[in-house]
C-alpha cells in the first residue's frame, strides 16, 4: 500500500490507521478486523498463530486489488494491515478500513478485498500451544478465485 | 541459474527457504530434473514466477525467481 506498509510485526496501529482513512472526510467508514482467537484442538488449546509470508509478491498483490478497489468503486479509499510473526489470542492479525462516499460501495470495497486477499496474497499460519509446539494449520480453504493458476503436481 | 523459494511446511520440506539451480525450460520441468525436489510432487501447490502468479509450464529465463505456494486461505 501506498500509505501503510502491508506488512508490519509490531502490533497493528488500528487507531491511526482508520484515523488516515478519514483524512477525506468520506460519507463512509466500513472497517474489518481479523482476532486471533482461542482454539481448542485435539492437540490443546491454540495459545497465538504465526504468520508468514511471501512479502515482496504479497505487496505487489495487495496494490493491484487496491488498483482494483478504486477502479470499481470510484472515490473509495482503502488502507490494509497485516501483522506476521507470532500473534497472541485476542490480538488483531489484519485491520482493513475503507472509506468511501457511498455506504454500499464501502461495504461492497471492503468484501471484495478480503475475499481477493484471500485466494492472492501469498500468507500461511501456524498454530501455536501453549506447550511451545506449533504445527502449520490445515485450516486451509483454498479459494478458486484465479483458478487458471491453481494448479496440481503433474499438470494434466 | 535461477532462485527458487520455498513458504510455510515446504520450506520445512526442503530444509530451506531458498536454493540456486541451473535454468529449466518451466516449474514442472525444474522439479522434474532434481530427485530432491520430489516432495513437491502431488501435491495441490502453486507457482509463481516474479512475484507473479504462474503456470506449472511457464517459460523461464536465466536469473528468474520460481516460488512454490502451499494453499493459501488463512485470511
Amino acid at each position: 500500500m501506498e500509505e501503510v506498509p502491508f506488512f508490519t510485526i509490531a502490533p497493528i496501529a488500528v487507531d491511526g490507521i482508520e484515523e488516515r482513512a478519514r483524512e477525506t472526510e468520506p460519507g463512509a467508514v466500513v472497517s474489518f478486523q481479523s482476532v486471533v482467537r482461542l482454539d481448542r484442538t485435539q492437540e490443546g488449546p491454540v495459545t497465538a498463530l504465526e504468520f508468514e509470508a511471501y512479502e515482496a509478491m504479497g505487496e505487489l498483490e495487495m496494490n493491484r486489488i487496491l488498483e482494483e478497489v478504486e477502479r470499481r468503486w470510484p472515490g473509495t479509499r482503502m488502507l490494509c494491515q497485516h501483522r506476521l510473526g507470532r500473534i497472541p489470542v485476542g490480538e488483531t492479525s489484519l485491520f482493513l478500513v475503507v472509506s468511501s462516499p457511498r455506504r454500499v460501495d464501502a461495504f461492497s470495497a471492503c468484501h471484495y478485498a478480503l475475499e481477493q486477499m484471500k485466494g492472492r496474497v501469498p500468507l500461511w499460519k501456524k498454530d501455536v500451544f501453549s506447550d511451545g509446539s506449533s504445527r502449520w494449520s490445515e485450516d486451509h480453504r483454498e479459494t478458486m478465485l484465479i483458478s487458471d493458476s491453481v494448479l496440481t503436481y503433474p499438470p494434466s | 541459474m535461477i532462485t527458487l523459494l520455498f513458504f510455510a511446511h515446504l520450506a520445512d520440506q526442503a530444509k530451506t527457504r531458498e536454493r540456486q539451480v541451473p535454468l529449466a525450460a518451466t516449474p514442472q520441468r525444474v522439479v522434474e530434473n532434481d530427485v530432491n525436489l520430489n516432495f513437491l510432487k502431488d501435491r495441490s501447490l502453486r507457482v509463481a514466477v516474479n512475484r507473479r502468479w504462474a503456470h506449472w509450464d511457464t517459460s523461464l529465463f536465466d536469473g528468474d525467481e520460481v516460488a512454490f505456494l502451499p494453499p493459501l486461505g488463512v485470511i
